[in-house]
């Protein structure tokens, strides 16, 4: 078959297609189509079977196994379980035992395994670009370790992994005079510093909202961007769920800038600049106190008591004093990693005030080593940056992290470290870093590797490789240990002998099974606010705010841009503008039209003055909600390193990182001439009075009618002409159906990425993405209610309803979509011709068609999910209830003679929500907890009136707001 | 009228065709219905010919294994090499070590195993002809018809009497869905799965069957297709 495809006259000698006479054309063609002819004439193509020489005793072809692991982030250890296919990775879930994960996965976890089978890693040991062999550096390791490390210098990524510090201590004895700096951008520091102001000691803060009636966020992303963030979203989504009228539901309040996950859920939102949210910060702590704070001196009150704002905030202010106040002991409040140690400092004071220390606020010593030392500050790359230039260092290694591209740019990190004279990198990309580096070492993805992290609370998560080195890659374990000069061992004895020597008494295999190291969390540490020490920290009024200000802020899927060379991640619409394929910055409506440009519009941003000043060229992106005067850049964009899908895309926010203005620095913006069309999947977003996402208040849901009537006409009966059922609703079989709680959605988007992994959805992009083409069977639609600049959002996942009247079914002249007898509207891609009539007769538009052939071509396929089928071009596509999942709990279930539990199936994007937002399951079993959610007060189907009877259901958006004083 | 056809005869405009175009003109339009009939059913009939389907057609093996012998004169049983039918959607072919477990001792040395020493010293594994090969978009698990009560011989035939293992069955969706529409005429009890020659006694042992495997008769799509 491959010679069919082949052009069949390619071996003639091609003439020139401008002489090509007619005749001679038709002759070639017509000899081309009977070689084609004949080529297919052969039987069927020979395939092998390609069996073990020694089959493994746990593996089942065609049966994927289960690894616990975890994934490692700034030091932070998400735990996970990743399904093996015959010893390939396929599919990540979250590990329910583990206390970051609690069974959810954030969207970047999902995607990486597509980082995994990345073509693009390097490959090879490379000297300036030229390959090398490993003798090469064992010669430089050699050489960095004589004289006690004099003139070596390291920078690592911050790290918990019991295994590495165990290195690191002995770096630190056995070559005193080595350096050594830990660096990530984004690694959380001011909770730390702000903990030492406050507390005396750089204490890492641990919450616990299980019993949180009132939650305060000062610009921290608690269920979004947090290493917590997955315990956090299920911690709150436990505290709002509506069952019924009765039931209780925390207040959740945010103060930020930039619409975060936190934000969509929040019961009030105060959109500020980041620097102003210090001032309410310190109104909170002066209202706390004045309404009898614990233990805190009222003077201290009366110190930071100023004139009220704006009529809004401080009513806002009052009210969360109020609601605070009444809930002392079961509320918290946090701060986010962008404020400055003092706002850290007050919300540890406001806590304690609160008597919520030891209650929903604890503190534990910090999980990532000698974090909040200043070992991990800016100031540790720019101690590296003089003593290169000092002509100190004669060996710089590079263990992971990109620090050439994330760090401040007024550092020339990059330039500096191509100065030293010998320099080594270890990293999966030929990135900038390993561009400025003599030699590269490729290293180790998490599933390729052993070791061991921390959590965020400081439970200890083993690692363990998925799959040998793809590309015969090197850990960072494996570097510290030749640098030391230990003798030859592989990773797993050097493991498994620092693991018996640091964790004593623990059964690595034990640990291993199971993914975590029961009781190891970090213990809480008795802490008390010394408030004198607080007062005379807090005593100078923060700085007046300038005219704009900018907040470099992490991609909620690229983070700090180790993530820019995964498609998937660049396909997912970033929540806060469905932007694909690009960063912008984000403003504003009143701030753009200021500024005079729309989305798309280009923005000359600087930073700095005169000499100083850095510019960049973004284009603008209107986020209605978004505070005024600031302006909000993901970082991750603008890579420039060797990663070809990375390079050249979106504009590197970094650029405008200094060490003096820090990651919100004051900015000035202007409109420059150009516009750079933005690859938005989403471009509306008003309901137009349509029943989609439905809500209201909790308080209306109690007392108003109206509302409980509204909702309930969305879910009654409706007639139709096309009735599915005549003999009555069908009980003998499973009828599945889903339920989405448009409460507790945070519009994260873990669902959108787990889906895209389990179904093999193609990237597209953005070239399609611009034409409409994005091929997600899950997206998350945004809609905005009330004013333009200070809207309610809600965000609803929408996929196919799996209706019991589809319009898209009798459309389909080859039949090609059909209803299954438990209610799953089928879609077989060997029928599908590709009319697309089916889409355009679906009133949800939730049908994608494969417009070209977007097929993994090179290491990719990896990735591929065996058990769904790999589309092709010219057929459709969607949503199944992930129909390979219900066949797999079927046939278990029919061979163990038993029924299908409640349990059996779990959806992939449901698996990886972090909110439990999604139930699926039979409705006809009373008991399920779909069946249990479509009897609440609040459940409803969307476009009810279009008598399609959608099998999934919503749960209406309920708010809790308070009243405002 | 006559006289006015001789004259338009006799005219010096002659007439446009001759009168033999009549008949060609018919042989044409016969022939074009006949392409366009055998250009629908030609690719029918092709697609159930053994020579597409592949039916009957046994294949060269890197190993003459001749099933003959093992199941007939050794009376190995059918899950002792290919055991993750009852566990798994792929029946699978045995490792070699599996192989080995005998071979170890008998005909140690023969020169046709000699791919099997080869896969067992290097790890690499022995390149078999797949036989029976299903389309990527159909989701067939052996499992589920093991346990259901579905013989090994429904699907293969006799492999006890192949000297090379050829399809014996078209493997189409048609003949999947003869079976899938009324599986009970099929079953047979648990502990003759594998036999090759079980045949009801009795329409009342069917019946009985049919009682205790209560098959479902699946004809939607996503049975198979996912």
């Amino acid at each position: 078959m491959n010679d069919a495809s082949e052009p069949p006259d390619s071996s003639l000698p091609a003439p020139g297609l401008d002489r090509l006479s007619r005749r001679a054309f038709f002759r070639l063609a017509g000899a081309g189509a009977a070689a084609a002819g004949l080529a297919a004439c052969s039987s069927r193509p020979a395939r092998n079977i390609l069996p073990y020489a020694s089959q493994p005793p746990e593996v089942t072809p065609g049966v994927p196994l289960h690894y616990a692991t975890a994934l490692v982030e700034d030091g932070f250890a998400t735990g996970v379980l990743v399904a093996s296919h015959q010893g390939r990775p396929t599919k990540i879930e979250g590990n329910p035992d583990h206390p970051a994960s609690l069974g959810a996965t954030r969207a970047r976890d999902q995607a990486a395994v597509l980082s995994l089978y990345d073509p693009q890693r390097a490959r090879s040991i490379t000297d300036r670009g030229a390959p090398a062999a490993w003798s090469a550096i064992e010669q430089l390791l050699a050489g960095a370790r004589a004289h006690g490390g004099r003139g070596l210098h390291l920078v690592l990524e911050p790290t918990s992994s019991p295994l590495v510090i165990d290195l690191i201590e002995r770096i630190r004895t056995a070559l005193p005079a080595a350096r050594l700096a830990f660096w990530a951008p984004f690694a959380p520091r001011a909770q730390l510093a702000g903990n030492r102001l406050a507390l005396g000691r750089a204490l890492q803060t641990q919450l616990d909202l299980r019993t949180a009636d009132v939650v305060v966020a000062l610009d921290a992303d608690l269920v979004g961007d947090h290493p917590m963030a997955l315990a956090y979203a299920r911690q709150i989504a436990d505290r709002r769920r509506v069952v019924d009228t009765s039931s209780p539901m925390s207040r959740l309040y945010m103060v930020e800038s930039g619409y975060s996950p936190t934000g969509v859920i929040a019961d009030h939102r105060l959109r500020v600049r980041p620097s102003e949210v210090e001032r309410i910060a310190r109104a909170l702590l002066a209202a706390v106190i004045a309404q009898g704070g614990r233990g805190a001196p009222a003077e201290l009150g009366a110190a930071l008591a100023r004139p009220a704002g704006e009529p809004r905030e401080a009513a806002l202010i009052a009210a969360m004093a109020r609601d605070l106040t009444r809930a002392a002991g079961r509320c918290a409040v946090a701060a986010g990693d962008r404020q400055p140690p003092r706002v850290h400092a007050i919300a540890a004071a406001i806590n304690a005030a609160l008597g919520n220390l030891g209650r929903t606020v604890a503190f534990s010593e910090p999980a990532v080593f000698e974090a909040g030392q200043p070992s991990h500050d800016v100031a540790a790359l720019a101690d590296l940056v003089r003593a290169i230039d000092g002509g100190e260092v004669t060996a710089l290694l590079v263990l992971g992290g990109n620090p050439a591209y994330a760090a401040p740019a007024d550092l020339g990190l990059a330039a500096a470290i191509a100065r030293a004279p010998a320099s080594l990198y270890l990293g999966l990309y030929d990135n900038e870093t390993a561009r400025a580096c003599r030699f590269v070492v490729p290293g180790l993805h998490d599933l390729e590797q052993w070791g061991a992290a921390r959590g965020y609370d400081g439970t200890i998560t083993p690692i363990q490789p998925l799959i040998e080195p793809l590309f015969g890659g090197r850990s960072v374990a494996a570097i510290l240990h030749e640098l030391l000069g230990d003798p030859p061992a592989t990773d797993h004895a050097r493991t498994q002998d620092a693991w018996a020597r640091r964790l004593p008494g623990v059964d690595h295999a034990a640990a291993l099974a199971r993914g975590t190291v029961a009781g190891s969390a970090l213990p809480a540490v008795a802490a008390e606010v010394a408030w004198s020490a607080l007062a005379a920290a807090i005593a100078a009024p923060p700085a007046a705010a300038p005219a704009l200000e900018l907040a470099i802020a992490p991609h909620p899927f690229l983070h700090d841009g180790r993530h820019t060379n995964n498609p998937w991640l660049l396909e997912l619409p970033e929540p806060a503008t469905k932007l694909t394929w690009d960063n912008a910055a984000q403003l504003s409506p009143r701030t753009a039209a200021q500024l005079g440009v729309d989305t798309g519009d280009l923005l000359a941003l600087t930073v700095g003055a005169a000499a100083a000043a850095r510019t960049l060229d973004v284009p603008a992106v209107v986020v209605p909600g978004h505070a005024d005067d600031a302006i909000t850049l993901h970082a991750g964009f603008g890579r420039d390193g060797g990663e070809r899908v990375a390079r050249g895309i979106g504009a590197d926010a970094f650029r405008l990182w200094t060490t003096a203005g820090g990651l919100s620095p004051a900015v000035t913006a202007a409109r420059r001439a150009g516009h750079r069309e933005l690859a938005i999947t989403q471009v509306h977003w008003q309901l137009e009075d349509r029943p989609i996402a439905l809500g209201g208040t909790l308080q209306q849901l109690r007392d108003d009618a109206a509302l409980r009537d509204e909702l309930a006409r969305h879910r009654g009966p409706q007639p139709t002409l096309l009735d599915r059922f005549p003999a009555g609703f069908p009980t003998q079989h499973n009828q599945w159906a889903m339920s989405i709680d448009l409460t507790t959605c945070t519009g994260c988007s873990a669902c959108v990425m787990a889906c895209a992994t389990e179904n093999n959805t193609p990237v597209v992009g953005r070239g399609s993405v611009l034409n409409k083409r994005e091929m997600h069977w899950l997206r998350i639609d945004r809609y905005l209610e009330g004013p333009s600049d200070d809207p309610v959002v809600v965000v609803q996942p929408m996929t196919c309803q799996h209706c019991e009247n589809a319009p898209c079914e009798y459309v389909c002249p080859v039949e090609a979509t059909t209803h299954s007898p438990d209610g799953l509207n089928e879609m077989t891609y060997n029928r599908c011709i590709g009319t697309r009539f089916c889409s355009n007769n679906c009133p949800y538009k939730v049908r994608r068609f494969n417009w070209f052939d977007y097929k993994h071509r090179d290491l990719h396929v990896l990735a591929n999910n065996p058990d769904v089928t790999v589309r092709d071009r010219g057929v459709m596509e969607k949503c199944t209830y992930c129909v390979q999942r219900i066949r797999r709990a079927e046939i278990d279930a029919r061979i163990a003679d038993r029924p299908i539990g409640a349990h059996d199936v779990v959806t992939a994007c449901q698996a990886a929500c972090p909110a439990q937002a999604i139930a699926f399951g039979s409705i006809t079993d009373p008991a399920s907890s779909v069946s249990e959610q479509r009897r609440r007060p609040h459940s409803y189907a969307v476009l009810h009136d279009q008598g399609t009877a959608p099998r999934t259901r919503y749960l209406a958006r309920i708010r809790n707001p308070g009243q405002l004083p | 009228m006559h006289s006015h056809a001789n004259r338009l005869a006799d005219s010096p405009m002659a007439a446009l065709f001759p009168p033999w175009t009549n008949t060609a003109t018919r042989v044409a339009l016969i022939l074009l219905a006949a392409a366009i009939t055998a250009a629908i059913v030609t690719p029918i009939v092709y697609a159930r010919m053994p020579f597409a389907t592949g039916a009957g057609d046994p294949l060269l093996q890197p190993i003459p294994f001749d099933h003959r012998h093992h199941v007939r004169d050794d009376a190995i049983d059918c899950l002792y090499c290919h055991e993750d039918a009852e566990r798994g959607p792929y029946a699978g072919v045995p490792a070699a070590e599996r192989c080995m477990g005998c071979h170890s001792q008998i005909w140690n040395d023969s020169q046709l195993i000699a791919p099997l020493r080869a896969s067992v010293a290097t790890g690499e594994p022995i390149r078999w002809q797949r036989v029976h090969s299903l389309p990527d978009f159909v989701y067939f698990d052996h499992s589920i018809h093991v346990n259901k009560g579905i013989g090994c011989v429904s699907c293969h035939g006799r492999v006890d009497q192949m000297a090379a293992v050829y399809q014996v069955h078209r493997l189409s969706m048609s003949w999947c869905l003869d079976c899938h529409r009324d599986p009970t005429p099929h079953l047979r009890p648990r502990d003759q799965i594998t036999s090759m020659t079980w045949t009801p006694a009795s329409p009342a042992e069917t019946a009985a069957l049919a009682d205790h495997y209560r098959p479902r008769s699946l004809t939607h799509c996503s049975t198979c297709h996912r």
